[in-house]
């Protein structure tokens, strides 16, 4: 009896100490099918109902079919979300296969060694000449490609042709200073504000780019050895040319050219706005495509190259598919990769942003951006997470703080050699930006 | 008694083959059932809370820049000196005082409002507590749309009305934006100030209220000299809960402006978010988090000395 009644209690305890390792053990990879069925994780942050989502699930549907011994487990997620979860999955040693991300996580993930190698893939690959040799330069690190991209967001001159003919003017502004003086003529003749910017949110730092690479900037220059620094403070010259890239929005704001609440727009009022006609001109990508069709005015649309000053330049937008390097299907990995790289999924989703040089299209659209690759400005290959913010910061510091425009350019780049210094990139070394 | 039962106990002891008292077999399975608990308790609020602690005084970012070293006090020090440290604790203040403060002034207007005897007191009951129900990021991105300059519903009545002459981005301006939120954070938690003060208020003794009316006493010395003592209790517990709940609060600002503009609504658990999730610096989320846990221990240390003390004082009289 009493062998029993301790026979149970042993029972008891294991069956709870049981349930709670089970509980608590690592979430291993589901398996479905037979034991040499394949499950590749896919992460991505697909726009509800869109048409990549569209596109993408079919030609994943056909991937499967190819190769029946794969099964792709796709997750949609928002890109906040996606970023928190490759950055915690990453740690926790638990990173999907493939994950589609911003061109600005690129260097994160890879200062976090997360990235597989992919170039002996790559140089294997039958398409890879159809990639521009720009886009593979910016995702390649001591030569090794760590991603590849999934489409280009190109930025270019969106504007309003009904707005500008009301306003008497003839085309769409080629300088800083052409659209400037364009700012009291269009809000005088129609009322409407003449141009659009994003002051937070993820667009505020990548137009600030643009306008630093039209002004001959780089937010901080590699000194040969995977080193960075931001030269500003240490050349008068560049400090003034920042400076003026920071005035340039002062006087945005004070000669009328944007709407003062459009000073705290994100991406999504400021993609609203234009595309309803509140204000005549904005720089954005081509998947305002979308947003316009929906709208009804892509007659009164006009695309343009983003006005210049001391150089012409537009913000490259790479946006790559990741491949983890923990992957324990990395071949698998890259066929699926392949296929999003296919004529099929680029055609359907990405037809004027294919990272592909024999994908344009034809009309307004790819037109509009032909030519401007290779005029883009791509973010330097630096932990990016607090600099995004200090320049955000920046752009709030003089259209809402009203601080000085010299004042600003010097914070901003003493706060991204500050961001440098605590992640281990920035050069003690002399360096001058070309 | 007892010194003679434990005296008796020692005498007889109790022999291997009676086993254990039914008291002790008692306290096991007592112990066995609290034993999932306890368990459950290291791994999800003493673990993680321990790891934070050490992570402060280490050198740790998800990047893997960080070594790990100790770093003694170096990330304090860090978080502290931080350009937005100052404001973010003023703001943390801020918005905590003046939303507790509102939702307790809006919950018991509403609570007595309800305890009166008007007629579909039921149904404005119900009705009363939906913001409440509301899930955070539906209310937080509902009401950005209301404030929006361009479209949103507010901005286009208030131009109607005549109270602005244009559209205002009240979540776009330093001035305004957490000014604005805290009016949706007390729209959204008033409701449960107002159910549990309305309990509260149904559990005083009507025969009060009738004496101090037959001495002469209005509506509002009532309110005073007997509404408020008889809440007290309830109201200190309401007001110590919501304190940490709003002062740790993320999900409403970040939802509605993520801490901008310019870092002007940006809180302490903003700034630990920041930290974590965007400059990967777990060193320094630790850091902060940590004081954050500090500044709340002190903070109730101190108020709970001064309830022992006024307890002392009482109990002298």
């Amino acid at each position: 009896m009493i062998l029993m009644k301790k026979g149970l209690r042993l029972l008891m305890y294991s069956v709870i100490i049981a349930s709670l390792l089970v509980g608590c053990s690592a979430n291993e990879k589901s398996v479905s099918g037979s034991e040499d069925q394949i499950v590749l994780d896919f992460w991505t942050a697909w726009g509800p109902d869109s048409r990549e989502e569209e596109v993408g699930l079919k030609v994943i549907a056909d991937f499967e079919k190819e190769h029946p011994n794969i099964e792709v487990n796709v997750q949609v997620m928002t890109f906040d979300m996606l970023y928190d979860n490759i950055i915690t999955s990453i740690n926790a040693g638990n990173a999907p296969d493939i994950s589609w991300g911003l061109g600005e996580w690129f260097s994160d993930l890879n200062h976090a060694d997360a990235l597989l190698n992919l170039t002996p893939y790559y140089e294997d690959w039958e398409d890879k000449d159809l990639i521009y040799d720009n886009v593979i330069k910016a995702l390649t690190v001591n030569e090794e490609l760590k991603a590849l991209p999934n489409y280009l967001g190109n930025r270019a001159l969106l504007y309003n042709k009904d707005i500008l003919n009301e306003a008497g003017l003839e085309g769409p502004p080629k300088t800083w200073k052409e659209l400037i003086a364009m700012g009291p003529i269009i809000k005088e003749k129609t009322g409407k504000y003449a141009f659009g910017i994003s002051g937070t949110g993820v667009r505020a730092p990548q137009e600030l780019i643009m306008y630093l690479a039209q002004n001959d900037l780089q937010l901080a220059v590699e000194d040969g050895s995977g080193k960075f620094k931001n030269t500003w403070n240490e050349n008068p010259e560049e400090l003034r040319r920042a400076a003026e890239v920071f005035q340039f929005y002062k006087t945005l704001l004070q000669d009328g050219v944007i709407d003062p609440n459009g000073r705290s727009w994100g991406h999504q009022e400021e993609d609203t706005n234009f595309s309803l006609g509140q204000y005549a001109m904005v720089i954005n990508g081509a998947w305002m495509e979308d947003t316009i069709e929906e709208a009804g005015v892509v007659d009164n649309l006009g695309i343009a190259p983003p006005p210049e000053n001391a150089s012409k330049a537009t913000y490259l937008e790479i946006s790559p598919y990741y491949i983890f390097k923990d992957t324990e299907h990395p071949e698998e990995a890259w066929e699926l990769i392949k296929a999003m790289l296919g004529e099929e999924y680029q055609e359907g989703a990405n037809l004027y942003k294919s990272p592909r040089k024999d994908i344009k299209g034809e009309g307004v659209w790819a037109e509009g951006y032909d030519g401007l690759t290779e005029i883009g400005a791509v973010f330097p290959q630096v932990s990016l997470g607090k600099v995004t913010n200090d320049m955000t910061d920046a752009v709030g510091r003089v259209l809402l703080l009203e601080e000085d425009p010299e004042k600003t350019a010097s914070w901003l780049g003493e706060e991204i050699n500050k961001s440098l210094e605590a992640n281990g990139q920035l050069s003690e070394n002399a360096v001058r930006s070309e | 008694m007892r010194a003679s039962i434990r005296k008796d106990a020692q005498v007889q002891p109790l022999s291997r083959k009676e086993g254990p008292s039914r008291e002790t077999k008692a306290k096991r399975i007592a112990y066995l059932f609290v034993l999932p608990v306890f368990v459950f308790f290291l791994v999800i609020v003493a673990y993680p809370l321990l790891s934070v602690i050490w992570d402060s005084f280490h050198d740790k970012n998800l990047l893997n820049t960080g070594d790990g070293s100790f770093v003694g006090l170096a990330n304090y020090v860090e978080v502290i000196r931080s350009e937005y440290f100052v404001q973010a604790a003023v703001n943390t203040s801020i918005w905590t005082i003046l939303s507790v403060a509102g939702e307790y002034v809006l919950g018991i207007i509403a609570a007595l409002a309800l305890a009166q005897g008007i007629r579909g007191r039921a149904i404005f009951r119900g009705i009363i507590i939906i913001p409440w129900v509301v899930p955070v990021v539906v209310a937080g991105l509902t009401w950005t749309w209301m404030l929006t300059p361009d479209y949103g519903v507010l901005n286009s009545w208030l131009v109607k009305l005549g109270l602005l002459d244009e559209p205002f981005y009240f979540l776009g301006e330093p001035d305004t934006a957490l000014l604005s939120i805290i009016i949706v954070n007390i729209w959204r938690s008033f409701p449960f100030y107002t159910i549990t003060l309305l309990a509260a208020l149904q559990s005083i003794p009507r025969d009060i209220y009738e004496a101090a009316a037959l001495d002469g006493i209005g509506p509002i010395g009532r309110f005073f000299k007997i509404t408020l003592p008889q809440l007290k209790g309830v109201s200190i517990v309401l007001v110590m809960i919501h304190i940490i709940w709003t002062s740790i609060n993320f999900d409403f600002i970040w939802v509605m402006t993520e801490g901008g503009p310019v870092h002007s609504s940006e809180t302490l658990p903003i700034m630990i978010y920041r930290f974590a999730m965007q400059e990967l610096n777990i060193g320094l989320a630790s850091a902060l988090a940590s004081l954050l846990l500090a500044f709340m221990i002190i903070g109730f240390m101190m108020y709970y000395l001064y309830l022992n003390r006024e307890s002392d004082h009482r109990e002298g009289m």
